[in-house]
C-alpha cells in the first residue's frame, strides 16, 4: 500500500510541515503547481528541468538494476557538463556535427566518471555507495578550481567560453527554455528500457542485478558488467548535464546543478528503476522543483519543503527494497548475501 | 526399558503451523518421554523441522497446545523453550564464526567478574562438560577453523552446558563421517540414560533401527504412525514415509571400456578461500556414456573440485580437457561453450534467477551462445523452456511466469532441463536432488541417465549413498581432496564407504 | 619551535578528528549489531541544528547537547524501525534520512530565523569558561574542549564494552550470526534497536560538536560529507572503536596538514579535495583484507 501511495502520503505529509511552519497547505501546493504548469513559462521551464531529471534518473535507475547504488550521478553530470562546454567552445567542426560531438563529450566525461567507481568496485570491492558520494564532491571542486583557472573563459565570472552557435540547442517555443532536449530525453529513456529489456547486455546486466552469484555461474563476467554499468550509467547522467550547457547556459558555471544528486535517486526509486516509470517520476520531482521557487515567492513557504518531500517519499520507496540487495561492504570476490526464501532456522524442511 | 511406563516430558497435540499456502503441520500429535530417544523421520518437506522450530519457540504454531510436564506452555521466543529446559541441535549449526568455541559455548550466560566477561571461568566450564562427553575441544580455538566434526561439537556442548530435559537433534548425522556419527551416538545414549528425553529427526532409516526407542513417521505435515521400535522394521518405514510410489527399476545403457574418454582430468590441485589445499592432485576420468559418482564426507574436497572443474574457481595445478581440448585456463564461458554443465545444489544461489521467467532462465548460461547480432534470441529461449517443461511433465507452465512461483522440486527440474539441453558433453551434477521431492528426483535421475545415454559423461557429486548406488557406473571417494578409492556398484555398501569416506584408508 | 609546530598540527588533527569520530562511533556500534547506517551525514546534520535551536532559545550548552544526542535518538529509531521491523533495505533508508534532515534543518532555518542560509550565532563551547591564565585555563580548556575530551572516553569505553562485557558480546554475536544469537536466548530485535539509536545519538553529538564546539552556528552544508567520511573510517578501522577512532585521526591529521598548505599557495579546492581523495584511497585499500560483520547490512528473518 505505501508503494502505491508513497508520493500521495508524502505530500500529505508535507502539508502537516506546511501547517506546522504556519503556513497554508492550499495555498502553498497551489502556488507550486500555479508556478510550475500554470503558465506558458512555467510549464515549459517544467519540461526542461524534466530533461535533467529524466537524465539523472535513468542513471541511477539503470546502476540499481545491475544491483549497483549510484549516488553519483550529480558528479558525473557535472564532470559530463564541463566537457560538452569546452568542447563546444573550443572545437569547431561542421554545423551538423558540433551538437552530437558536444553530447558524445558529455557523454565520455561523465562515463569516464563512473568508470573510476566501477573500476574501483569491480578491482578493490570498494563500496560504490561511498566512492561515488566522494567522487561528487571531488568533481564539484575540481571543476570549480578548472572553471576559475585554467579553463577560465570570462575575465568576469568563473565560468568556460561561451560554446559555438551550432552547438546550442535551440528553444522550441520561442521565449522558453524548452529546447529539443527534452523530447531526446524520451527517446533515450524509451531506447534505454527496450535495450535493457532485450540486448544481450542488458540481461546480463539484469542477471547480475538479481544475483551476482548465479551471473557467475552463468559465465557471466560479473567485474565487466559492474565497470561497463557504471560507464553507461555515467554517461547518461553526462548527456543530461551536457544539455543542460547546450540548452540552458550555454556555458559552464556554478549554477549548473545546484544539488540535483539526491533528486536522481528519489526519481529512480519513485519509478522503481522501471526506465519508461522514469519519465513520469521524473516529471514529478520537475513540478515540484520548478513549483517550489513560485511556493517560496507566493505562499513564502521555504522551498526546502521540496527536499523533505523528496525524503519522504526515498523513506517510503525504502519498504519496497526488502533485503540486502545493496551491500555495503564486499570484498573482491566476495558474495552478496540473498537471504533465501526459506527462514534459515526451518532446516531442511 | 521401563521408558514406557514414564509419563511424557513434553506433550504436544493439534500442532498446524501454515507458511503462505503451505500447510507444513497439520494437526501433529506427538510425545516424548524422559530416558527415551524418540525418532521423528519423514522425508525433506515433510514438516520435521518446523515442528521442532515450533517446540523451541521458533516459530509460533497456528493452532495446537504444547505441554511440558503436563502444564500448558506457550513458548513466544527460544529463551522461554530454554527455561524450561529444551535445548536444540541445529541441523546448520548457529555458530557465531568468529567467535571462539568458549565464547559460542557460554554465549547468553556468560560467566562474569563486576561486569565484565570471566574468560577463565567459562574456558573451565567448557572444558567441564566437553570432558563429561568426552569431546577434545580447544575453547579458545576460532570456530572458522574448525571441522564439521568438531564444529557439531562445540553446537552440543553449546546446548548441553544448559542443562536441558530435552534434546532435540535435527538431522545430526547429515554431515558425520561414519566414525564420528558412532560417536555422536554414544552421547545419545548417554543422554538418555541421564534420564533426558531425546527427540532425534533423522531421514536415514538403519540409524532409527539402531538407536531409538519410539519412532513417529511424518508425511505432508502429518503423523501417519507412532511406533515403538521392537514393531518397525525398514521397509514399512520407508513405505510409510514416501507413500504409494512406484519406482521402477531403471537400467542404463551399458559402458564399455572402448567409449573414448570425454573429459580428463590430471593432477588437479585446488586451494581454498584460506589458503590451504583443498584438493591435492586428482585424476579422473570419464568416458562418453559413464556416470561417475563421486562420494564423500561434505568438506573433503568436493565442492572444491567441482568449482575448478566448471571454472568458478581456479585450479592451482594440473589439467582439464573436454574431448581433447585443454580447459585448463579456460574461462567458464569458454567451458560452456565446450559442452560443459553444471548442475548446483543451491538453484536459488547458483543456477536460476527467481524473478525472471522461464524464457530468460532458459537463456541463462547461453545467452551469447545463442544471440542474434546483440539481441537475446528470445524465440530459442522461449522454445527451450517449453522443451524442457514437456519433458519434466512441468503442470501449469506458463513462459511468462516468474520462476518463483513454481515449486522447489519443479525448480530444480527446470534447472537440470536447462543445464541438459543442446547436447552437452560433460555434466556436473552436484547433490542434483537435495532438497528435492522424491518425484522430481526421479525425472532428474532419469534424465541425467539420457544424457550419458546420448554420449555425454556424467559426473555426479552426491551426499546421498544410495542416488550414487542408483546411477553411477563407478564410485569414486574423496577424502582430505584426494581420491581414497574407487568401487563399482555393487560393492558399494555402507561398510566400505563408510570406510573410505571415514579414514581414507580401504 | 619544531615541536610547538608538530603539537599545533596534532591538537588540530584531534579537533578535526573529534566530529568524525563520535560518527565513526555511531556506525561502529550499530554495524557490529548488523545494522549499516548510510545516513550519519543526516543525523549530524540534524545534531548540529538541534544544538544550534536549543542553544539560541536557552542559552544553554548542556541543553543544546541533550537536544542533539534527543533527535539522534529519534532519527536512530526511525532507522532501527525500518530497517529491523520492516527489514527495509537500510542503505535506502540511511539516504532518505540524509535528505530529510538535511532538507528539514534548510526548511526550519528559514521558518525559524528568517534567514536562509545560516542561523544566527548562538552560544557556544568557545563561550564556557574564562579568559585569563592560572589553573582557571585548565578548567576553560577542559569545558572549551569538553566534547573532545568525552569523544576519546567514549572510545575506550566502547571498546571495553564490546569486547569485555556480556551485553557487548551479545551485540557482536547479534551483528554476526543473529540466529546463533536468537538459539541462544538473546533479543536480536532488541540489541539492533538499542544499538542503532546509539549509533544515532553519537552521529547527532558529533554534529552538535561541529555547530556549537568548533564554531558557533549552523550554516546549509556544513557537514560537507563528513557523516560519508565516518563511514570509511568505520572500514578503514576494521569495524572496532579503536580503529575507526585512529581512522579518523588520520583524516584529522590530513585536515590540519591542509590548513597549513593553504600558505603555500596550493589552490584551496584541490586542498578541500584530500579527505574526499583519501577516503577512496582508504576503501579501496583495505577491503578485502578485513570482513565486516558477517550479518551487516542483512535484515533478519527467524
Amino acid at each position: 500500500m505505501v508503494r502505491t501511495f508513497g508520493p500521495l502520503l508524502a505530500v500529505a505529509l508535507g502539508s502537516l510541515v506546511i501547517l506546522l511552519a504556519r503556513g497554508n497547505p492550499i495555498a502553498a501546493y497551489g502556488a507550486l503547481l500555479q508556478g510550475a504548469l500554470g503558465s506558458v513559462q512555467g510549464f515549459s521551464e517544467t519540461l526542461a528541468q524534466t530533461t535533467l531529471f529524466i537524465f539523472a534518473g535513468l542513471s541511477v535507475a539503470l546502476a540499481f538494476r545491475a544491483g549497483l547504488f549510484n549516488i553519483g550521478a550529480e558528479g558525473q553530470l557535472v564532470v559530463g557538463a564541463l566537457c560538452a562546454a569546452v568542447v563546444g567552445a573550443h572545437v569547431h567542426v561542421a554545423k551538423p556535427l558540433e551538437v552530437p560531438m558536444c553530447f558524445a563529450a558529455g557523454a565520455l566525461g561523465g562515463a569516464f566518471w563512473g568508470f573510476i567507481a566501477g573500476f574501483l568496485r569491480a578491482r578493490f570491492g570498494a563500496s560504490e555507495v561511498i566512492t561515488t558520494i566522494m567522487l561528487n564532491y571531488i568533481a564539484y571542486l575540481g571543476v570549480n578550481y578548472l572553471v576559475a583557472g585554467p579553463l577560465r573563459g570570462s575575465a568576469l565570472a568563473p565560468e568556460t567560453p561561451t560554446i559555438d552557435a551550432t552547438a546550442m540547442l535551440n528553444p522550441i517555443i520561442p521565449g522558453t527554455r524548452l529546447t529539443a532536449a527534452f523530447p531526446f530525453a524520451i527517446v533515450v529513456a524509451v531506447a534505454a528500457w527496450w535495450w535493457l529489456k532485450r540486448a544481450v547486455f542488458g540481461f546480463e546486466l539484469r542477471t547480475v542485478g538479481r544475483s551476482e552469484r548465479v551471473a557467475r555461474y552463468a559465465g557471466i563476467s560479473v567485474p565487466a558488467v559492474i565497470v561497463k554499468t557504471m560507464m553507461l550509467s555515467g554517461a547518461l547522467a553526462g548527456i543530461g548535464g551536457a544539455c543542460e550547457v547546450m540548452g540552458l547556459l550555454h556555458r559552464f558555471n556554478a549554477q549548473l546543478s545546484p544539488g540535483y544528486g539526491f533528486t536522481s535517486i528519489a526519481v529512480a526509486l519513485l519509478a522503481q528503476s522501471n526506465l519508461l516509470g522514469v519519465i513520469a517520476s521524473a516529471s514529478f520531482f520537475a513540478v515540484l522543483a520548478n513549483g517550489a521557487l513560485s511556493m517560496q515567492a507566493e505562499a513564502l513557504v521555504p522551498k526546502d519543503l521540496v527536499s523533505i518531500i523528496e525524503g519522504l517519499i526515498i523513506l517510503f520507496a525504502s519498504a519496497n527494497w526488502i533485503g540486502a540487495q545493496f551491500s555495503l561492504h564486499r570484498g573482491p570476490g566476495s558474495e552478496p548475501t540473498d537471504p533465501g526464501d526459506e527462514p534459515v532456522a526451518a532446516g531442511s524442511t | 526399558m521401563s521408558a514406557a511406563l514414564t509419563p511424557a516430558v513434553l506433550r504436544c497435540q493439534g500442532i498446524t503451523k501454515r507458511f503462505g499456502s503451505v500447510l507444513a503441520n497439520d494437526g501433529i500429535d506427538f510425545d516424548v518421554r524422559a530416558g527415551e530417544i524418540h525418532a521423528l523421520v519423514g522425508e525433506n518437506g515433510a514438516g520435521k523441522s518446523t515442528l521442532m522450530n515450533v517446540l523451541y519457540g521458533v516459530l509460533q504454531p497456528d493452532e495446537g497446545t504444547i505441554e511440558i510436564n503436563g502444564e500448558r506452555v506457550r513458548f513466544a521466543t527460544c529463551a522461554h523453550a530454554m527455561r524450561a529446559g529444551i535445548g536444540m541441535v541445529f541441523q546448520h549449526y548457529l555458530l557465531v564464526e568468529r567467535f571462539s568455541v568458549g565464547q559460542n559455548v557460554v554465549l547468553g550466560r556468560e560467566p562474569s567478574v563486576r561486569g565484565f566477561i570471566d574468560d577463565g571461568a567459562a574456558q573451565a566450564a567448557v572444558r567441564e562438560i566437553a570432558a563429561r562427553y568426552r569431546f577434545a575441544v580447544d575453547p579458545a580455538a576460532t570456530v572458522e577453523t574448525l571441522g564439521v566434526g568438531a564444529r557439531q561439537q562445540v553446537e552440543l556442548l553449546r546446548v548441553l552446558g544448559r542443562d536441558p530435559h530435552i534434546v532435540i537433534l535435527d538431522e545430526p548425522t547429515a554431515a558425520l563421517s561414519p566414525a564420528e556419527t558412532e560417536g555422536l551416538f554414544q552421547v545419545m545414549d548417554r543422554l538418555r540414560s541421564d534420564g533426558r528425553a531425546v527427540i532425534f529427526i533423522t531421514h536415514k532409516l538403519k540409524e532409527v533401527m539402531r538407536h531409538s526407542d519410539r519412532i513417529t513417521v511424518l508425511r505432508r505435515g502429518r503423523v501417519v504412525a507412532t511406533m515403538d521400535r521392537a514393531e518397525a522394521d525398514e521397509t514399512q518405514l520407508a513405505s510409510l514415509m514416501i507413500g504409494p510410489q512406484a519406482r521402477a527399476a531403471q537400467t542404463s545403457t551399458p559402458m564399455t571400456r572402448e567409449s573414448p574418454v570425454v573429459l580428463n582430468v590430471s593432477g588437479l590441485r585446488v586451494t581454498r578461500d584460506d589458503g590451504s589445499l583443498g584438493v591435492a592432485g586428482i585424476d579422473l576420468s570419464c568416458r562418453a556414456g559413464e556416470i561417475v559418482g563421486i562420494a564423500g564426507v561434505e568438506g573433503n574436497g568436493q565442492m572444491e573440485f567441482a568449482e575448478a572443474l566448471y571454472g568458478i574457481r581456479p585450479s592451482a595445478g594440473g589439467s582439464v580437457s573436454l574431448d581433447g581440448q585443454d580447459l585448463t585456463h579456460a574461462s567458464l564461458s569458454s567451458r560452456r561453450r565446450a559442452g560443459l554443465r553444471y548442475i548446483s545444489a543451491d538453484r536459488q544461489r547458483e543456477g536460476l534467477v527467481l524473478d525472471f521467467d522461464a524464457i530468460e532462465n532458459a537463456l541463462l548460461g547461453d545467452v551469447r551462445l545463442s544471440q542474434r547480432g546483440s539481441v537475446v534470441d528470445v524465440a530459442f529461449g522461449r522454445q527451450r523452456a517449453a522443451e524442457i517443461a514437456e519433458r519434466f511433465r512441468i503442470e501449469g507452465y506458463s513462459s511468462s511466469t516468474p520462476m518463483r512461483r513454481y515449486s522447489g522440486g519443479t525448480q530444480q527440474k527446470f534447472l537440470v532441463g536447462r543445464e541438459t539441453s543442446g547436447a552437452p558433453r560433460a555434466v556436473i551434477a552436484f547433490a542434483p536432488t537435495r532438497g528435492v521431492d522424491v518425484g522430481a528426483a526421479f525425472n532428474i535421475y532419469e534424465r541425467l541417465r539420457q544424457v550419458a545415454s546420448a554420449g555425454a559423461c556424467v559426473v555426479l557429486i552426491s551426499y546421498d549413498l544410495d542416488e550414487l548406488r542408483e546411477l553411477a557406473d563407478r564410485i569414486v571417494v574423496f577424502h582430505s581432496g584426494s581420491i581414497a578409492g574407487e568401487v563399482t556398484p555393487e560393492h558399494a555398501d555402507d561398510a566400505t564407504l563408510g570406510r573410505l569416506m571415514g579414514s581414507g584408508a580401504a | 619551535m619544531g615541536l610547538s609546530i608538530v603539537l599545533a598540527v596534532l591538537a588540530i588533527a584531534v579537533i578535526k578528528a573529534t566530529p568524525l569520530a563520535y560518527a565513526a562511533l555511531g556506525g561502529v556500534v550499530s554495524e557490529n549489531a548488523g545494522v549499516v547506517n548510510i545516513g550519519l551525514e543526516g543525523m549530524m546534520a540534524a545534531g548540529a541544528f538541534a544544538a544550534v535551536v536549543a542553544s539560541f532559545y536557552f542559552h544553554s550548552v548542556m541543553l543544546a547537547v541533550i537536544a542533539a544526542a534527543l533527535i539522534g535518538a529519534m532519527f536512530g529509531l526511525l532507522l532501527a524501525y525500518l530497517a529491523v521491523t520492516q527489514r527495509a533495505d537500510q542503505i535506502i533508508v540511511g539516504m532518505a534520512i540524509n535528505v530529510l534532515a538535511l532538507g528539514g534543518a534548510a526548511f526550519m532555518l528559514s521558518v525559524l530565523f528568517g534567514q536562509p542560509g545560516a542561523s544566527p550565532e548562538v552560544t557556544s563551547f568557545s563561550a564556557l569558561g574564562v579568559a585569563g591564565g592560572g589553573t582557571a585555563s585548565v578548567m576553560t580548556y577542559l569545558q572549551r574542549y569538553a566534547l573532545v575530551w568525552v569523544a576519546i572516553i567514549l572510545c575506550v569505553v566502547a571498546h571495553v564494552f564490546l569486547y569485555r562485557t556480556p551485553v557487548g558480546l551479545h551485540l557482536r554475536a547479534v551483528g554476526e550470526s543473529p540466529h546463533a544469537a536468537l538459539t541462544a536466548g538473546i533479543n536480536v530485535t532488541g540489541y539492533r534497536y538499542a544499538a542503532t539509536i546509539v549509533g544515532g545519538v553519537l552521529a547527532a553529538l558529533g554534529g552538535a560538536y561541529l555547530s556549537i564546539g568548533e564554531v558557533d552556528l549552523y550554516s546549509d552544508g556544513m557537514v560537507a560529507g563528513r557523516g560519508f567520511i565516518a563511514l570509511a573510517a568505520v572500514i578503514f578501522g576494521r569495524w572496532t572503536p579503536f580503529g575507526a577512532a585512529g581512522a579518523c585521526l588520520f583524516f584529522g591529521f590530513f585536515s590540519s596538514l591542509q590548513i597549513a598548505l593553504q600558505r603555500a599557495n596550493v589552490p584551496a579546492q584541490l586542498l578541500e579535495m584530500l579527505p574526499y581523495v583519501l577516503t577512496i584511497v582508504a576503501i579501496a585499500g583495505f577491503i578485502g583484507r578485513s570482513r565486516p560483520p558477517a550479518a551487516d547490512g542483512v535484515p533478519f528473518t527467524p
